[in-house]
């Protein structure tokens, strides 16, 4: 999955899905270009042999499966601006 | 267990870039160390996507050099088939995966072999559409305050790089999962799905997944997504955008969410309540798809969700 977020607010503005990216999906965006930033998630095999999403951290592992399943709650979720990573929205943010 | 070897059969499949400057792909000799990236390509055979590599190896034969440390390190270029260097490869993607190369000194006519570097080469075998294309090496620099050189094909054919695989599992070139013909209530429910290694024909409908899809003839790919656009609350309308790029208007279903949550509508889509109007549409070009919402009579600020499939069209691929 490519996600573009807001990048001063971390507000997700949209989403390819996927678990590879390759050309096409790295050239498309979403949003302007100037204020809009994105992440990358590609999906890789484990030493298990099982896919999963390439990243280290286990909670960012588990957010990514479950957006994986039901793309659409990608919305209750926004993005650390400062540490790049996927983190719940609070009730407040809009 | 099986072994690949091969050394390096043509001029473009030895080059080296350096730094930001020149590609080098007809050179007699080919540079390695500071400020400079090497880049040998094998065409490989035998090997399919999941095979176990045991071991690996990568030698070279010392064209020229000086009593100097090399340090390197090895890496891959991270592509299922990846192209031979007629064009500059430096901006292809490399594995995360390196190992280091370190000699102590390098002589003309020794031939120089790295350590065991199984865990580059597993990592582009292990690519989901790796199927036996080509892998190249890549040797960067690791520390090296100094250049050395190894011969290249068009410097000397029989002293080109060579590689050596150790590997067993998937043996053969292409790797083709089951493939079923459902021949069900014709002429409804007829045709032919292939998927690519790793999925299941059986179970997995996502189009992006097969090689062949009899049900989408002529729009088998396509991209999906969703996007979000968000109207202040003094406004009446807004919009969103995506860039596709594809340099035509490709055919695209977009689904708007309705008031029920998580529940999406064909869009154009319009609704009203007791003191509210909304709408939303899209439109295409040949490089965006823009998503239109119109609302009145809501308080504060609203979202509005969107899910696409773009559909390319085969005859561009």
């Amino acid at each position: 999955m490519i996600i573009f977020y807001d990048t001063k607010t971390g507000k997700i503005i949209g989403t390819i899905e996927g678990r590879i990216h390759g050309k096409e999906h790295l050239n498309m965006w979403i949003g302007k270009r100037s204020g809009t930033s994105r992440i990358v998630y590609n999906w890789k095999k484990n030493k298990l042999g099982k896919y999963e999403p390439d990243v280290r951290n286990k909670t960012q592992k588990e957010i990514l499966k479950d957006v994986d399943k039901r793309p659409t709650i990608m919305y209750n979720f926004m993005v650390d601006v400062a540490v790049k990573k996927l983190v719940k929205k609070k009730a407040y943010d809009n | 267990m099986a072994q690949f070897t091969q050394q390096i059969n043509t001029g473009m499949n030895d080059a080296y870039g350096v730094d930001a400057g020149t590609w080098w792909n007809n050179s007699n000799s080919l540079l390695l160390g500071d400020g400079v990236i090497g880049f040998f390509r094998f065409t490989i055979t035998g090997i399919g996507q999941g095979s176990t590599i045991d071991s690996a190896y990568f030698s070279v034969v010392g064209d020229a050099g000086f009593a100097n440390p090399l340090n390197l390190k090895v890496r891959a270029i991270d592509e299922d088939d990846t192209a031979d260097f007629t064009n500059d490869a430096r901006s292809r993607n490399r594995t995360s995966t390196g190992v280091d190369w370190d000699e102590a000194s390098w002589e003309e006519g020794v031939t120089y072999t790295t350590g065991d570097i199984k865990s580059v080469i597993q990592e582009v075998v292990d690519r989901p559409g790796f199927s036996g294309g080509a892998i190249a090496i890549v040797i960067e620099n690791d520390g090296s305050e100094f250049n050395s050189n190894a011969n290249s094909f068009e410097g000397d054919p029989g002293d080109a790089a060579s590689i050596e695989i150790n590997y067993t599992g998937v043996t053969t070139t292409h790797q083709i999962t089951t493939s079923i013909a459902r021949i069900s209530n014709p002429p409804f429910d007829m045709g032919i799905v292939v998927t690519k290694p790793t999925y299941d024909v059986l179970t997995d409908k996502d189009p992006t997944h097969h090689i062949f899809n009899s049900d989408y003839p002529t729009l088998k790919y396509y991209v999906s997504g969703s996007i979000q656009v968000n109207l202040a609350a003094d406004d009446l309308a807004a919009i969103g955008s995506i860039e596709h790029n594809l340099g035509y208007e490709p055919y695209v279903e977009v689904y708007a969410e309705t008031e029920i949550s998580d529940k999406y509508q064909y869009c154009p889509y319009a609704g009203a309540g007791a003191v509210v109007f909304y709408g939303s549409t899209f439109r295409i070009t040949s490089t965006h798809i823009y998503f239109y919402i119109e609302s009145t009579g809501f308080e504060g600020n609203t979202s509005w969700n969107f899910k696409y499939f773009i559909f390319r069209n085969d005859i561009n691929l």
